[in-house]
């Protein structure tokens, strides 16, 4: 029963968020290598050992885990301290489209769904107008 | 200040293995224990000045985030701060399969010695605390010890599984299935299974959207023994990260005479209080059967009885009402068998019968578990 509270927890503010404002950006780094940014914040992280990333290029998967090393939990100051984080996914190809999302693993060792499914390109390969520009 | 530390160390441990008989939810139990076990390595002491051998680096010491099954290595370096010769003549490694390597040589004063400790993280999952020691012919000196933490993963989804294949007739095919999915490999694959019993196989077909996860389908064939039956399959996957995932089984294997309950579990009973408890049994043919006799392994204080659930005193009757009562004096776990003979049938009808005596002062609390989820701000 817990499980299908957070879930739909989860749901809601992946919404919210998404209304608010776009919690991923999409850059190119310095040397014009496309990359993906995303980002979130959390609080009471006390039983969460970190997090796992997933990326698909279909919304219905396959969903692969990128991240190699887990993402720790940073130390929290207080109980009610909201922690930052971001992930820079730089293996995206210019103009393709992804769709990501976030586990948390506990300190047992056991994952669980944290975010929605959240689908972001990278961007396009300059225009032969915006390289003149630039 | 050893001793007293060692006793506390100890108290965790029994709290954690009774939380085990309590509790149901295991993975979140065991983290709680692990965590206990690295505040009770934490909480020993460090070997102070006065030491002969001294550790030249962390005493206790973490590993880096690995698998389930994966083999933790680490290199401990000790100096002999004695005016005189020490040698290691022991290395234990406390928990588990692991094992320590020495120089048995004697180390002069002032020299290094390194101590290899290395340990199969096995199933163990989250937090988890290694612990070694090593014994040195110093008289009277206690073991020195040491230890590895660190975390352990699952690439599985789910990271643990249970297949119960419920009351099961022993003369026909049973099955069961979970999904496991591993985010690790576009597809996952099964590539060899085995399990404890002849008559148990696993076998496996794509699953999911996108046929990236596999259906796992336990087959129970003929023959198996009657009983509870119980035991665990390894699988191996194409998951180059952590290749072996293993899951425990179990059944309930009868034949045409079957009990409703099996265990019978009479949970927590005070000593001096009888408990009773009654259960069903019944064939699946509908056919008439007559129960001739009740043995067991328990002794004197359980006590079996049965009529025919129709009110009669005595049958043929397709289905008994069997009344187990238990009159325990002595406070510890009871587990046996009890076995109903039925005429005409050369096995008996084996039930196993359950009870933890406790006194009648114990005061039985009730735990509870933590959630591991965090509060989202800004989710992606």
């Amino acid at each position: 029963m817990r499980r299908v509270t957070v879930v739909l927890l989860s749901l809601l503010v992946f919404s919210s968020a998404i209304a608010s404002e776009s919690p991923a950006v999409d850059t190119r780094d310095a040397t014009s290598k496309p990359t993906i940014t995303l980002k979130w914040s959390a609080r009471n992280e006390k039983l969460v050992y970190g997090y796992l990333i997933y990326r698909a290029e279909r919304r219905q998967g396959p969903f692969l885990r990128i991240n190699t090393e887990i993402i720790h939990v940073e130390d929290p100051a207080t109980e009610d301290s909201i922690s930052s984080y971001e992930y820079t996914d730089t293996s995206v190809t210019t103009g393709s489209t992804y769709f990501y999302y976030l586990d948390t693993i506990s300190t047992g060792g056991i994952k669980e769904r944290f975010s929605g499914v959240i689908k972001k390109s990278a961007p396009p390969p300059p225009t032969a107008e915006t390289a003149d520009a630039e | 200040m050893i001793g007293p530390h060692l006793v506390r160390a100890g108290f965790f441990d029994t709290l954690c293995s009774i939380e085990m008989h309590v509790m149901t939810r295991l993975s979140r139990i065991f983290s709680r224990c692990a965590a206990v076990l690295i505040v009770s390595a934490g909480i020993v002491p460090g070997l102070g000045a006065s030491e002969s051998l001294e550790f030249i680096g962390d005493q206790h010491t973490a590993f880096a985030d690995t698998y389930q099954h994966s083999t933790v290595m680490h290199e401990f370096v000790v100096r002999n701060d004695a005016k005189h010769p020490i040698t290691i003549v022991e290395g234990i490694a406390v928990s588990g399969t692991g094992a320590v390597t020495f120089d048995p040589a004697p180390i002069p004063p002032g020299a290094t010695v390194r101590i290899q400790a290395n340990q199969p993280v096995g199933a163990s999952l989250g937090a988890t605390a290694l612990r070694f020691a090593i014994v040195t012919d110093e008289p009277g000196r206690p073991k020195y010890r040491f230890s590895l933490s660190g975390f352990v993963q699952s690439p599985y989804d789910p990271e643990t599984a249970h297949i119960d294949l419920g009351f099961i007739d022993r003369r026909e095919n049973s099955s069961a299935t979970f999904e496991l999915h591993s985010r690790e490999v576009e597809q996952l694959r099964l590539t060899t299974a085995t399990t404890e019993h002849q008559n148990i196989d696993v076998v496996a077909e794509p699953a999911g959207l996108t046929s990236e996860g596999i259906e796992v389908r336990v087959l129970a064939s003929p023959g198996l023994p009657r009983g509870i039956l119980s035991g665990t399959a390894t699988l191996t996957t194409n998951v180059t990260s952590a290749p072996r995932f293993d899951f425990s089984y179990t059944a309930n294997v009868f034949d045409d005479v079957v009990p409703a309950e099996n265990p019978v579990a009479f949970g927590l009973i005070r000593s001096g209080q009888e408990a009773i408890k009654d259960i069903v049994v019944q064939s699946r043919s509908g056919a008439p059967f007559v129960i001739d006799h009740a043995t067991d392994t328990i002794g004197e204080i359980l006590g079996v009885s049965w009529k025919p659930c129709d009110g009669r005193d005595r049958g043929p009757s397709p289905c008994f009402q069997v009344r187990f009562s238990l009159s325990p004096e002595e406070e510890r776990m009871t587990a046996g068998t009890a076995d109903l003979h039925v005429v005409g049938d050369p096995e008996p009808v084996p039930i196993l019968v359950t009870s933890w005596v406790v006194s009648p002062d114990t005061v039985v609390k009730q735990l509870r578990s933590p959630t591991a989820q965090p509060d989202k701000r800004d989710a992606p």
